[in-house]
């Protein structure tokens, strides 16, 4: 009874700490930017194929380096998903600050497209994009530097785009010829990632009780991310700028804070994290194109009864939903419910909701009943200037 | 003055009309003999979407709320109508699939819909009441922007969990089909049913423009743009924005259900798919192609999105996610207006712009007559 | 005895222990114009917060016509009839100002009669007569976008009235407008209030003096003081909080001083040696502060900076000697430098208005003149 209640608490926890560390990239771009990244799930599904790649690139080492993988995967899916998200900033968001709708959908697309492309990225792909690229930027820079068309500069680089475009697809389309170059790196279907050896054991505390490791390193990752985050936010200079620019964007600018630069940062950041959670992930199941689509929008509910932009509020949240979806799903509390008579309806109830995806259906209903109460969440903002 | 300010107003609603008919009148005597079978089909599907589509358009073009659950209601809609062609086609008994699972007994929530009155009422009614509820439970809260669109994006989730789970309630993953079903004697699936279904979607699709439109004139109109606006503002003067929404979301809620029922009965059954999450930001997208705020627009947006889909995956099933994805962000940075939007304001300037032509500037007149400007003129010229 | 429109006791508002309002206790007559003035930062826009119920009190009562408002949401104490204008017009730019005008003035504000009741013709012509008196006529029919701001501000003013409220909530009505359109505005305000209770914040102090009768200050969440415009501007406590040091100036010689600085101002220019008199005077005269000068320069700089008509300052002089005392200092200033024709005549206006006998002008004077080259010398 009291194992199967810790037990319950455990995985509740370690549910919890997954939320959490995905919902912790998103309370930074969210809470602190205003923007809705719909793309952070697919940003995070780049660091768990990051993690295969170089899960696969220790393979080749042997079996003795095969078990350090993790240690390199976690920085390399950081920068991977950072320097997306960082692109992704650039190109896009960055035209839509203060459009918190448009970025919502103008996010979906990416989303749309980073699913396609890890589906269908082969080498012939990856060439045609890259001669894309060349052609435009290097048509583009040479079209300003050598001729002065004045109004006509528009014309001129839609010019360039459609036929760089062209370029690239046809050279993208006569290289599938090759089957070589033509086979896609992933495809559609998942792949595995193998966890390192000591991380597939568990840890038995008592006879009946024990906890996976892959669990508890989860868990250990995540409270070392938030410490980071915390760190970096608090206590560095870019942090300090971070903050600053998210009070008031226009003084801040005044003072000589480079905002967009901190946009960028900030973006980064919280891209960076959405990678080291997809690294983490591989350690529970298999890797495929819509890793992220099953986490982001739990990590979403994780930072709207938080409240947004407190980081403690998104840590309660995260167990408190990670707890009692997991008593809820699987059927802990119908254990735990001494059976008698009159609470019968009540144990029928219980059992209704004991799968997985009834319990979902449940904590959000609990989690619109809660809203009832705090709109705002968990820890809200107050202050005269929090609604205008 | 105010007298030629309303002579222009009737004309334009005449006009409207007048095209409005013209296009029903099109589809319903024209297009069958234009298209094979399939294709109309398939036309008889777009426009049950562009319905919704102007559903979406009333709540997000009109009032700002952007919705990404509006699947649950077009969902709704459609399970209430297969609930009632399954009940048919069992007869005296219960549908097939129950047997499946072991159940004999017709589950409570089934009984009304063995009356085809109930069944219609309820495709409109229930997604409407629905979409009420929740709309109410979020907006008294004053629950808006982004956070109300999460939400409705983790409703979707639940509901789909809900109704993928439920095997013996509602058969689960698999959905419920139509195609074989009877409907006054005759097979759903058959091509005459298809037909009249295609002439009813036409039908209800001048409706539901119709009730838009009337929804969107006038005062009513002008308060749904108020909220999208300024909503706190509107406080102030006295209005309860809270309860407009409810009442434009629960009739999107509505009008979302009709749809769906009539795109479940020509796409041979539905399943908890309908409530997937892409499917319901398509439908955003459709009216942000065609222009929000544009009832036209948003009609316009979800026929030709869906033709370019049916086109190009025909064609090239691969290239489709990655043009949908750029037609997201192209939409969003380049057209925010939508094709009607674009073509209203700044269709003309931009393309003289990308042209190199110089825009004729508007100046006083009597400042062209000046000498000096003259002159000035003259000397800019010979530069 | 009027009846109270709005009565205000011991109102607490804190965020997070921060007190916005403090023990504010605040009462007002039924056809009331009131301005509210008070520094940045002393609750003028929280008040306003707490009256339209957008910020719930912590503690404390508001009572509107007698009824209570805490509890009530925004749109339930508008319906009561409280209309509020915004700090930075709040107007819907994709509607014509018809159409924000005729928002406003539907009586019926309920979903289903919005809905289903077409305009009355009533309505429609108050709406065409209040876009006659905020002069926007001729652009009725335009997108509000297009509106300037001074027009953006009006037509905020107009939806105001045409919501038809007891109590009318403005703040800052003339912020960013032109010395003409503020005129304008304050007309328009005062004519609005005959048939209404105003409150109005504002900063403008030119504005307020043209529009007040009654001025309340606001200061760190509760009422300093309350009074006529004059009262409220001499008191020392307002001098205060408006400049951030103690001064210890009364009332009386406060009037004196800006007699003096508006004869110093006659000729357009405060001249460093005017200024020097009035310090030293104030030395003198006042016994004070003489051994930081420098800083009691630049208070009294900005204090002295704005020209008032001496028709206002004079009559409020009660006794002879402080007549007197003004007639010297006045003096003694304008003698400080060559004495130009703005400044002669000035001066000539206030001997008419202080109507002292000739032959003790003439004595004044020339004391004056024989003790300031002994000052001098």
């Amino acid at each position: 009874m009291l194992d199967g209640l810790i037990n319950g608490i455990f995985n509740g926890i370690s549910i919890g700490a997954v939320l959490l560390i995905v919902a912790l990239g998103l309370a930074i771009v969210f809470g602190l930017m205003g923007v809705i990244n719909l793309a952070h799930g697919e940003l995070m599904m780049l660091g768990a194929y990051t993690t295969y790649v170089v899960q696969n690139g220790f393979k080749s080492f042997g079996d003795g380096a095969q078990d350090f993988y993790i240690l390199a995967a976690l920085p390399l899916s950081f920068l991977v998903a950072a320097l997306v998200g960082l692109a992704l900033e650039r190109s896009v968001i960055r035209l839509l600050y203060g459009r918190p709708l448009e970025t919502l959908l103008a996010t979906w697309g990416v989303s749309l497209i980073l699913q396609q492309f890890v589906r269908s990225v082969s080498w012939a792909m990856t060439f045609g994009l890259l001669v894309v690229c060349l052609l435009l930027f290097g048509g583009r820079a040479a079209l300003s530097k050598l001729a002065n068309l004045g109004p006509r500069q528009k014309l001129a680089n839609f010019v360039v785009l459609v036929l760089s475009a062209g370029i690239g697809v046809t050279l993208g389309r006569s290289l599938n010829g090759n089957d070589a170059l033509a086979k896609p790196w992933f495809s559609a279907r998942n792949v595995d990632v193998t966890a390192p050896s000591w991380l597939q054991d568990s840890i038995s505390v008592t006879d009946t009780l024990s906890f996976p490791a892959a669990r508890l390193f989860i868990i250990a990752l995540t409270i070392i991310c938030l410490v980071g985050t915390f760190w970096f936010l608090n206590k560095s200079a870019w942090g300090l700028r971070i903050r600053a620019v998210t009070q008031n964007r226009d003084m801040s600018a005044c003072l000589g804070i480079p905002t967009k630069r901190v946009d960028a940062l900030t973006f980064a950041l919280g891209s960076g994290l959405a990678g080291i959670a997809g690294c983490a992930v591989t350690l529970l199941g298999s890797v495929g194109p819509n890793l992220g689509s099953n986490y982001i929008v739990d990590a979403f509910m994780v930072v709207v009864v938080g409240g947004v932009g407190k980081l403690v509020g998104s840590i309660v949240a995260a167990l408190i939903i990670g707890i009692v979806s997991y008593i809820l799903g699987s059927g802990t509390l119908v254990l735990m419910l001494p059976s008698s008579e009159a609470i019968q309806p009540l144990i029928d109830t219980a059992t209704f909701f004991a799968t997985t995806s009834m319990a979902k259906v449940l904590v959000f209903a609990l989690i619109i009943a809660f809203l009832q109460v705090k709109p705002a969440g968990l820890f809200p903002q107050k202050g005269r200037s929090v609604e205008v | 003055m105010i007298t030629t300010k309303s002579v222009g107003k009737k004309r334009r609603r005449t006009l409207e009309a007048g095209i409005v008919i013209g296009l029903i009148l099109f589809l319903l005597f024209i297009a069958p003999l234009l298209l094979t079978d399939f294709r109309l089909g398939l036309l008889g599907r777009f426009l049950a979407l562009a319905i919704v589509a102007l559903g979406v358009d009333l709540i997000w073009g009109y009032t700002g709320l952007l919705s990404l659950g509006q699947g649950i209601f077009f969902a709704l809609g459609g399970y209430a109508f297969a609930m009632h062609l399954q009940l048919n086609l069992a007869g005296d008994g219960i549908p097939e699939f129950f047997g499946l699972y072991g159940v004999s007994e017709l589950p409570w929530f089934w009984q009304p819909f063995y009356s085809l009155p109930v069944t219609l009422i309820a495709i409109v009614v229930l997604p409407g009441i629905v979409a009420g509820l929740l709309g109410y439970l979020v907006f008294r809260n004053r629950i808006r922007g982004v956070y109300f669109s999460i939400l409705t994006q983790a409703m979707l989730v639940v509901f789909f969990n809900f109704f993928n789970g439920q095997q013996k309630l509602i058969n689960g993953t698999n959905g419920l089909t139509t195609d074989t079903t009877l409907l006054f004697g005759q097979q759903v699936g058959s091509d005459r049913m298809q037909f009249v279904f295609y002439v009813a979607t036409v039908i209800v699709l001048a409706l539901t423009y119709g009730l838009c439109r009337w929804l969107t004139r006038g005062r009513f109109g002008r308060l749904l743009i108020a909220i999208r606006d300024d909503e706190n503002r509107l406080r102030f003067s006295g209005y309860n924005p809270a309860m407009f929404k409810v009442l434009v979301f629960a009739v999107a809620g509505g009008i979302a259900g009709a749809a769906g029922a009539l795109y479940t009965v020509q796409s041979s059954g539905i399943t908890p798919q309908y409530m997937s999450v892409a499917f319901s930001i398509e439908m955003v997208i459709w009216v942000a192609v065609g222009g929000r705020a544009t009832l036209g627009g948003a009609v316009l947006g979800a026929l030709v999105v869906n033709w370019a889909q049916a086109l190009l995956s025909e064609q090239f099933p691969e290239v489709w996610l990655f043009f949908q994805g750029a037609l997201f962000l192209l939409v969003v940075t380049v057209l925010p207006k939508g094709i009607v939007g674009w073509f209203r304001d700044d269709a003309v300037r931009q393309i003289r712009d990308l042209l190199g032509i110089q825009p004729q500037l508007n100046t006083y007149p009597d400042l062209e007559l000046d000498p000096d400007v003259k002159r000035e003129q003259r000397e800019l010229a010979g530069k | 005895m009027a009846n109270k429109i709005l009565e205000i006791d011991d109102l607490t508002v804190s965020f997070d222990g921060f007190k916005a309002l403090n023990n504010l206790t605040f009462s007002m007559n039924e056809g009331e114009l009131r301005v509210i003035i008070g520094p940045n930062g002393a609750g003028k826009t929280t008040f306003l917060d707490v009256i339209t119920g957008k910020v719930q009190p912590t503690q404390g009562k508001v009572r509107f016509k007698g009824k209570k408002l805490s509890g009530r949401s925004e749109h339930d104490i508008a319906r009561l009839g409280i209309g509020r204008k915004f700090q930075t017009p709040r107007i819907y730019l994709n509607l014509t100002p018809r159409e924000n005008l005729e928002l406003c003035c539907n009586q019926n504000k309920n979903v289903l009669a919005t809905l289903f009741k077409p305009t009355p013709k009533a309505e429609r012509r108050t709406v065409g007569g209040l876009l006659e008196t905020i002069g926007l006529d001729h652009k009725a029919d335009k997108p509000a976008a297009l509106l300037s701001h001074g027009e953006k501000q009006w037509l905020e003013i107009g939806m105001l009235v045409a919501q038809s409220p007891d109590l009318l909530l403005v703040d800052e009505p003339v912020a960013g407008l032109t010395d003409d359109e503020t005129e304008r505005t304050g007309q328009l305000l005062i004519s609005l209030a005959e048939s209404h209770s105003v409150i109005v914040i504002e900063h403008d102090m030119e504005f307020v003096r043209q529009i007040a009768r009654q001025v309340t200050v606001l200061h760190e969440g509760s009422v300093l003081c309350e009074g006529t415009m004059d009262q409220v501007q001499n008191d020392p406590r307002v001098i205060e909080v408006y400049l951030g040091t103690e001064t210890s100036i009364t009332p009386e010689q406060m009037l004196l001083l800006r007699i003096a600085a508006t004869m110093a101002w006659a000729d357009g220019d405060f001249e460093a040696a005017e200024q020097d008199i009035i310090l030293e005077r104030l030395s003198r005269q006042f016994a004070q502060a003489t051994d930081d000068q420098a800083t009691l320069k630049t208070e009294l700089k900005d204090l002295l900076a704005k020209k008032i008509p001496l028709e206002e300052l004079v009559p409020q002089l009660q006794t002879p000697a402080q007549r007197e005392q003004a007639l010297m200092l006045s003096y003694e200033v304008i003698g400080a430098n060559q004495i130009n024709q703005a400044e002669a005549s000035a001066y000539h206006k206030l001997v008419t208005l202080l109507d002292l006998p000739a032959e003790t002008v003439s004595r004044l004077e020339s004391a004056t003149m024989a003790h300031g080259s002994n000052g001098a010398s």
